[in-house]
């Protein structure tokens, strides 16, 4: 071959190997422009989230200021009348005494009845209010302790009752500590009250398996127990299956246990029968 | 006893009416001044507007003090009292409807002496009355009426 051939073919080589990188060197930067295309839509999904973010947290924060004005108002406003038609109420009785016969002292006795339950589903009501509002402080819990804790207190509270409690050792969950105690005194304290007529009354606080990654908690008791066709009202506020004649109390502290829960992003339900004792369940992460 | 002064502000003539009811049934038959908005509680303090010539020098032994008033809240007629010499130290007892934490926390800060949540039962509410009236008029000492200037600055 002769020098100008091979020169020939080495730079038209060399221009094939220029145009390659050239070519290479564009789909290159093409890849490069659109990875930066990719990186700015990403951060602008971001910064859209972002947005929606702190757009919802405050409307929640209005939410919850409403919220907090409704309830102080309820507090104070609802309370006060309440309060003047009981007081008056008592001072008919007091006052006129000799001209009121029997019927009309019955009158006054159920108003001033009505008003003082108004005031137990007012009380309660502001409760269940201050407890879905709170904000949530996550920690270790132990519940057997705390099972413990609130037994102790019930059984000091009537020493006279045959009642015992089985509270299972190393129960530990991850939550409020504050919460989870109103939520255990709700479903210990429905217990004792719904077995007050048992003689050997026996309440069990005890781990019961698990359920989507999360443990399952019972509180079981052999007292008056509830028909199992109503148990969906069961969690609803202020939903009673038993008349107040049977079982003092507002229907609130389900619903409270329920919102409880809910807001430890686990679940509650029940298990019972009429005059055979129920078993509440409900789920925690654990924490052990 | 009976020459100690109840100062009772509170907005709501039924709930005076209730208050001065309780008072006579557990025979507190000391004088009650009723003021019946935040700022009718000052000048009665300060012998000023209507009270104006009213002889200072003359404390109540015990202010019962409800927190949602008319003109000046009760945690301003707190908060003013516990800034003048005069006032600083008077025995105050929130007396209100509201248990609201937030309240509660409020009034103890600016300086209330005891906080209570009037009952919604007549007489939970008339015994409760009793209690303040042995407790305030009777067993707990007033602070002395005569304070030399320098001792009250803080």
């Amino acid at each position: 071959m002769s020098s100008n051939d091979e020169i020939g073919l080495l730079s038209g080589t060399f221009n094939d190997m220029a145009r390659e990188i050239k070519e290479r060197n564009a789909r290159l930067e093409e890849t490069a422009a659109e990875r930066k295309r990719s990186e700015e839509e990403v951060k602008k999904l971001n910064e859209e989230l972002e947005r929606r973010v702190a757009a919802r947290t405050a409307e929640l924060e209005v939410a919850n200021k409403e919220l907090e004005a409704f309830s102080y108002s309820v507090a104070h406003d609802l309370r006060s009348p309440l309060r003047i038609i009981d007081g008056f109420s008592q001072a008919l009785q007091e006052d006129l005494k000799e001209t009121l016969d029997e019927t009309a002292l019955d009158h006054i006795r159920r108003v001033r009845s009505a008003s003082g339950r108004m005031g137990l589903l007012i009380d309660d009501l502001l409760e269940l209010a201050r407890i879905t509002r709170m904000e949530m402080r996550q920690a270790r819990v132990d519940l057997s302790t705390m099972g413990r804790a609130i037994a102790g207190e019930l059984k000091r509270s009537q020493p006279e009752r045959d009642a015992e409690f089985v509270i299972e050792d190393g129960l530990a969950a991850r939550g409020d500590v504050r919460l989870l105690r109103v939520a255990l005194e709700n479903l210990l304290g429905n217990a004792w009250k719904f077995t007050g007529r048992r003689k050997g009354a026996l309440i069990e606080f005890k781990a019961a398996g698990e359920k989507d990654g999360r443990v399952v908690y019972c509180v079981k008791d052999n007292g008056a127990g509830f028909d199992m066709r109503y148990s969906d009202k069961l969690f609803g506020a202020f939903q009673r299956l038993h008349s107040t004649s049977e079982f003092q109390g507002t229907g609130i502290g389900l619903a409270t246990v329920a919102r409880i829960i809910r807001r430890h992003g686990g679940a509650v339900w029940a298990e019972g029968a009429v005059d055979a004792g129920a078993a509440f369940f409900f789920t925690l992460y654990p924490d052990s | 006893m009976k020459d100690k002064i109840i100062l009772l502000v509170e907005d709501n003539p039924d709930d005076v009416a209730l208050t001065l009811r309780a008072f006579k049934k557990n025979n507190i038959l000391n004088e009650v001044v009723v003021a019946r908005d935040g700022a009718c509680a000052l000048d009665y303090l300060f012998a000023s507007g209507e009270y104006a010539g009213r002889d200072a020098s003359v404390m109540p032994q015990v202010v019962l003090l409800d927190l949602k008033l008319t003109k000046v809240d009760g945690l301003e007629v707190l908060r003013r009292l516990r800034a003048d010499k005069r006032t600083a130290l008077l025995p105050v007892v929130i007396l209100t409807s509201s248990k609201e934490e937030r309240d509660v926390l409020d009034g103890y800060r600016l300086g209330t002496n005891s906080y209570i949540r009037k009952p919604v039962d007549f007489a939970q509410f008339s015994d409760a009355i009793r209690q303040l009236g042995v407790y305030w008029l009777v067993l707990n000492e007033a602070p002395p009426k005569h304070i030399c200037p320098g001792i009250s600055d803080r």
